[in-house]
């Protein structure tokens, strides 16, 4: 799904415009002095450290938007462009740990998505935004204890970045 | 799907209700059925949604309440009616965030307004529920393959099992006497594989072939078709899943260049030491004479970058195990095993115990200094004993390396330890128009696939056949296949032998499930299925090639197809390569 150019591999119950159609319901604060940001997660670890997170009353930054994945290897690179068009400041993509012990449960499914989001940069300096709004983070389950700051140090970059240009088009 | 009708119940347990407007959220659902409750998951709140199914025609249902993960056996609509979608107001929002906050409202309302979003744009699957070969193919006829194929024979398979020597048993068959395989796990025992040999022989739903080697296996899961060579002439028969227990086979000594093997008549390895066992006494090579002393080297070329990068955890077993034969054959000599760490990994321990009670065998840690030849063909190891902290020479009339295990996915002439990535093969410059590229071409071992990835299974490391070692070890990248026994890691028999029995519940739970149009890993029991909108294909092949599993393959035009529509999620089931060539051709 995600590797896909042409958007051409889909499924029943989980497509790319589904995605892009839940990244636009998104209701945008046009202005905020907080940076609001979309957060593509993983079902296999991700979901469910933020599951531990909330067991546990961990409190974390409100103004992030988590979408849940299969993979983050189905990433397709038309969502990053859906997010930004709408405002949005920054996305961050969470799942399984890739590499010799890898986690993620595609094998290499967030190493494949990793290497796709080198080839958005060129599209981002194309639109006058910096590459840094896009980061990809690995959790393990049990790593849920990092959330808080994970979120809270992207939000800060961002802050530093500024707003996107694009709010509130 | 007939016309979509969503409904969306919110449950206000939890702390849902108190921490955020109800109120507000329900009019996020704006013209759609809309209810609250407040015990959702108990028998009166999954009832009011029963009764929106059954009289307002509902058909997508949005629960805006607790995890997904949680509660899906209450939330349990029957997948191919009804679309199912779980909004995470708990875990996710009001159990990670201040109550009764603006920005707490404003995450809730949003989440709702996503998973209606979602849950519109869904569609219920339609399962492709396919006849299958259930038929196994077992490649290997050692302990583990023997093994997998009766149990899957004793499940109720039919069983093709592939050997390419002429005799069957493997390496269990050169054992004078093998490890312990019941309580109190102390004892040495007679090897058991000429019973399993004939079991495997005398079940009627298992068919063996020895002297045979594997030419090509094309197709999928449930439908594989299998062209094997026996003495020149070829076969081809279908099968539906394959367990691959090829075996091991021992790193080759004479790289060690400091242990003397090959330049001293009575430095042999372990498992040169099983055959003289076999021949009756325990006898030097070089004259025969009784041994009376026998020095065994641990770690011999393992845990060595230079080598065997890792343990084989079977050898410290496999020398005491030998000792006790020195012991045996000559109740006056003496066995000594100098090792790195003793390590008897599996319920070995009244084993190790036994070994250690017995006033002919010494165990100390030490290395190995140097070893010299005297003139009558005896040894002089010089060991730098760690545990007397000083040097010590012992004299023997055989020293034993205990080498390693190195999988049989290696072929001859590759290094264990310096293997292409991912598939085994040799990286091969090419000159194109952008200029000198490098490109790795994989080489055919033993299962010769018709897979455009590779000819092999991909290995993570030495070798050894990738599974998803922490969530899936079972699996392996290629689904239909199931890798058993020490080709996947080194092992004696007994762990092989569960291998071999996991390995035949993984092929039979595959094509089960494959029968009924369902995934077999990683999401279990999922019945979607890609659909590729080929009209729109550019031929980039970028998806053939990143796909973890090599499901994908090209058709002559270039346009991918799920041919080998093995795997796991998300491709999985067989869609027939037959009827969707003739599709594409009818697009051009």
């Amino acid at each position: 799904m995600g590797a896909c150019p042409q958007r051409i591999i889909n499924f029943k119950n989980y497509s790319i415009d589904m995605i892009s159609s839940m990244i636009r319901s998104v209701d945008v604060p046009d202005e905020s002095d907080e940076p609001f940001i979309l957060g593509l997660i993983c079902e296999n670890d991700a979901y469910p450290a933020l599951d531990l997170a909330g067991q546990n009353r961990v409190q974390y930054n409100p103004n992030f938007r988590f979408i849940s994945l299969r993979c983050l290897g189905g990433t397709n690179l038309v969502w990053i462009a859906d997010a930004l068009s709408k405002g949005i400041d920054g996305i961050m993509l969470i799942g399984c740990k890739f590499g010799d012990d890898y986690q993620c449960h595609f094998i290499k499914g967030s190493q494949v998505a990793n290497e796709r989001l080198g080839k958005v940069q060129e599209t981002l300096d194309r639109l006058m935004l910096e590459a840094e709004r896009v980061q990809q983070v690995q959790l393990a389950i049990n790593e849920w204890d990092n959330l808080p700051q994970i979120l809270d140090d992207f939000s800060e970059r961002l802050k530093e970045l500024g707003p996107n240009p694009y709010k509130g088009f | 799907m007939s016309e979509s009708k969503l409904g969306v119940y919110i449950c206000t347990d939890c702390g849902i209700g108190e921490s955020l407007n109800i109120e507000d959220l329900q009019k996020i659902a704006k013209a759609q059925i809309c209810r609250t409750h407040s015990f959702l998951c108990s028998q009166e709140g999954a009832q009011i949604i029963r009764d929106d199914i059954n009289n307002e025609g509902v058909n997508k249902i949005v629960v805006a309440a607790c995890s997904q993960r949680v509660n899906y056996d209450v939330f349990d609509y029957d997948p191919l009616k009804y679309v199912t979608e779980r909004v995470n107001l708990r875990e996710h929002v009001v159990w990670s965030h201040p109550p009764n906050t603006e920005e707490t409202q404003a995450m809730a309302e949003d989440y709702l307004s996503l998973g209606i979003t979602r849950a519109s744009k869904s569609e219920t699957p339609e399962p492709k529920i396919t006849d299958l070969n259930k038929t196994i193919l077992v490649v290997g006829g050692g302990v583990t393959g023997l093994t997998a194929a009766i149990e899957a024979a004793k499940a109720g398979s039919q069983v093709v099992l592939v050997e390419k020597e002429a005799e069957l048993g493997g390496w269990s068959k050169k054992m004078y006497k093998i490890l312990p395989t019941k309580a109190p796990f102390a004892e040495l025992e007679k090897p058991a594989i000429d019973s399993k040999i004939a079991e495997a022989e005398g079940n009627e739903n298992i068919k063996i072939y020895t002297a045979t080697t594997i030419r090509k296996i094309s197709g999928e899961p449930g439908m594989y078709d299998v062209t094997v060579e026996k003495g020149g002439s070829e076969e081809t028969f279908t099968i539906g899943a394959i367990i691959y227990a090829i075996g091991w086979k021992p790193y080759d000594a004479s790289k060690l260049d400091n242990l003397g093997y090959g330049k001293f008549k009575n430095v042999v390895t372990n498992v040169e030491m099983e055959e003289i066992a076999l021949n009756g006494k325990i006898a030097r090579p070089s004259d025969g004479k009784p041994a009376q002393s026998v020095v065994f080297v641990q770690c011999a070329g393992q845990r060595d970058e230079a080598h065997v990068p890792y343990c084989s955890s079977v050898c410290c077993n496999v020398s005491l195990k030998q000792a006790m034969y020195v012991r045996e054959s000559n109740p006056d000599a003496g066995a000594y095993i100098i090792y790195k760490d003793m390590r008897t990994p599996g319920l070995y321990e009244n084993f190790y115990k036994a070994a250690q009670d017995d006033e002919g065998i010494f165990l100390a840690k030490g290395e190995i200094l140097g070893i010299e030849e005297e003139a009558d063909g005896s040894l002089l190891v010089e060991v730098n004993n760690l545990l007397l902290g000083k040097t010590v020479r012992i004299k023997a009339d055989i020293v034993v390396l205990a080498t390693g295990m190195l999988t049989n996915m290696i072929p001859e002439d590759y290094e264990v330890n310096n293997l292409t990535p991912e598939y085994i093969g040799t990286i091969t410059k090419k000159e194109t128009t952008d200029g000198v590229t490098e490109e790795l071409e994989p080489v055919p071992i033993s299962l010769n696939l018709s897979y455009r990835q590779g000819p092999e299974m991909p290995h993570l490391k030495y070798g050894f056949p990738d599974s998803h070692f922490i969530c899936f070890p079972y699996e392996t990248r290629r689904t239909g296949i199931y890798a058993a026994g020490a080709v996947r890691h080194p092992m004696d028999a007994l762990q092989a032998s569960a291998d071999a029995a996991g390995a035949a519940l993984k092929a039979i739970q595959c094509l089960e499930l494959t029968s009924q149009g369902k995934a077999v890993h990683p999401r279990s029991g999922d019945q979607t299925f890609p659909e590729f909108r080929l009209e729109s294909c550019t031929q980039c092949r970028r998806c053939t090639v990143e796909c973890p599993f090599g499901v994908l393959d090209e058709d002559e035009k270039g346009r991918s197809i799920h041919t080998v529509a093995a795997a796991v999620v998300p491709v999985w089931a067989p869609v027939l390569r037959g009827s969707l060539i003739s599709r594409i051709t009818v697009l051009i």
